[in-house]
């Protein structure tokens, strides 16, 4: 466990120093307040620290009031050691942002003691952290592909859109739809079902950039929100996916199996200044047409009648 | 036979009585100075010091070393702050002071140090030229008798 000392007498450090490496912690030490407060405010600073209360620069308490205004978690433990025992410092301290409060000079064994209680306290605090992400991830993500499911997919569907509105620059939207995948859940079972789904999953992350957005949109259906992308690389993108999917048969427990993909294509270049739900109407139909075409191929929606030039996003961040 | 030396003292509650009762009659009384007064009172608690670092001699010493070189600067400080008239500088460094002394489990020059800080938080600077005196005789006790108390160490530790 890492933790700082921060005191600017350096008899004092080097004796902590000295109590907490041979309790095993890994010390770090300054002798000013600024420096404490940066090195705990770090993402990957150490979450525990003993500080003295008057140093030059920030003193204790300020430190304490700067780590929890500036850091949510995780939660630093912090331990005010000081020779300053009146019950207004003590709580004056506590009040700031203190966990505890030890008068100098401490007994190693009572200074080991108190870390020990910052450290059970620390160890609740992650556990409950971990729970807590793993009920968020369970909350937004597809349990069997782990890509956004589809309630999640649906709200960056509508703030992308709304974000594009605001900063006149194209969105798309793709759905992607496993050609025949009832005959695969009927020929080789459902556990090579969900192989199949978990592959198609990751091919499609392979095909997408960091900040795309994939979604589990329904049993075989994947929605795709790319942001900043024009319907020509639109096209080209969904080009990529169907090739990835098609070219290389996909592994699973029976043997290496070709799957193939339908894509429904549309983009705000195309369709200006369209609600979430219209967008997916068009590219629902767009695939339908792939469908109807013979599957394993990409259909592009296109406007019935152009949008006026005034309400094209391309038109638009041409000004 | 481990050397005598004059850090085995009195129970706690005694030694901390008998101190500021001979501190505070030094300071009232300008005849006698407080320096003189504390020559009787021991300038360190070895026991309590070797308790606080689990009898590490080597650690003691590094920790004297470290003293010697930071407290001259500290006293410097205080003479600047007198000589200026700096109350919060004054309070400041009394404080840094009496964190260490407390730390090296040295009573009279901690009691000296608190004195200071708190003269300088009150803003009585004037006042903290004797106390100020006092500590500056004080400090090379203290740093004799951590010397002598590792030395006595080391000693026993040949046998």
């Amino acid at each position: 466990m890492k933790i700082l000392i921060a005191d600017d007498d350096v008899v004092s450090r080097r004796m902590v120093q000295q109590v907490l490496e041979r309790a095993g912690y890994e010390v770090t030490q300054t002798s000013e307040g600024n420096a404490a407060a940066a090195e705990l405010c770090h993402p990957n600073g150490p979450r525990m620290a003993l500080l003295d209360w008057m140093m030059p620069g920030m003193d204790g308490p300020s430190v304490c009031q700067e780590v929890r205004r500036r850091r949510e978690q995780p939660y630093v433990y912090l331990l005010l050691l000081t020779t300053r025992d009146d019950k207004e410092d003590v709580v004056a301290g506590l009040e700031a942002g203190a966990d505890d409060y030890l008068k100098k000079p401490v007994h190693p064994a009572e200074l080991l003691a108190r870390l020990r209680t910052g450290r059970r306290i620390l160890r609740l605090e992650d556990k409950l952290i971990r729970a807590r992400d793993e009920m968020r991830f369970k909350a937004t993500h597809d349990s069997l592909t782990s890509l956004w499911n589809r309630d999640f997919i649906f709200g960056v569907m509508d703030r992308e859109i709304a974000r594009a509105r605001r900063q006149r620059t194209p969105v798309s939207l793709l759905i992607c739809d496993l050609d025949h995948f009832k005959s695969v859940n009927d020929n080789y079972g459902h556990l090579v079902g969900d192989e199949v789904l978990r592959e198609a999953a990751r091919r499609i992350l392979g095909c997408v950039r960091a900040y795309d957005s994939v979604g589990r949109y329904g049993g075989e259906e994947f929605l795709l929100v790319l942001t900043g992308c024009n319907a020509a690389d639109t096209r080209k993108r969904a080009e990529h996916i169907r090739m990835a999917f098609g070219q290389t048969p996909f592994p699973t427990e029976k043997g290496p199996l070709k799957v193939t993909i339908s894509i429904g294509v549309v983009c705000t270049d195309d369709f200006g200044f369209l609600g979430g739900e219209e967008l997916l109407r068009e590219a629902d139909a767009a695939l339908y047409e792939a469908k109807l075409s013979g599957r394993n191929r990409v259909g592009v929606a296109h406007p019935r009648t152009p949008p006026a030039p005034e309400r094209r996003y391309s038109a638009l961040a041409d000004r | 036979m481990p050397r005598a030396c004059f850090v085995q003292v009195a129970p706690q509650a005694c030694r901390h009585q008998e101190r500021r009762k001979v501190m505070s009659r030094a300071l009232q009384n300008h005849r006698s100075t407080p320096s003189e007064a504390m020559k009787r009172i021991p300038s360190l608690n070895g026991q309590e010091l070797l308790a606080r670092v689990d009898n590490d001699v080597d650690l003691v010493k590094e920790l004297t070393a470290i003293f010697c070189e930071e407290c001259p600067r500290h006293l410097a400080n205080l003479q600047t702050a007198l000589a200026e008239g700096k109350a919060a500088s004054l309070r400041q460094t009394g404080h840094t002071l009496k964190g260490m002394l407390a730390n090296l489990a040295a009573p009279v020059a901690t009691d000296l140090a608190a004195q200071i800080e708190n003269l300088g938080k009150k803003g009585q600077v004037s006042s903290a030229r004797l106390v100020f005196e006092a500590l500056k005789a004080e400090v090379p006790r203290v740093e004799k008798a951590l010397k002598d108390l590792t030395a006595g160490q080391d000693e026993n530790s040949d046998r």
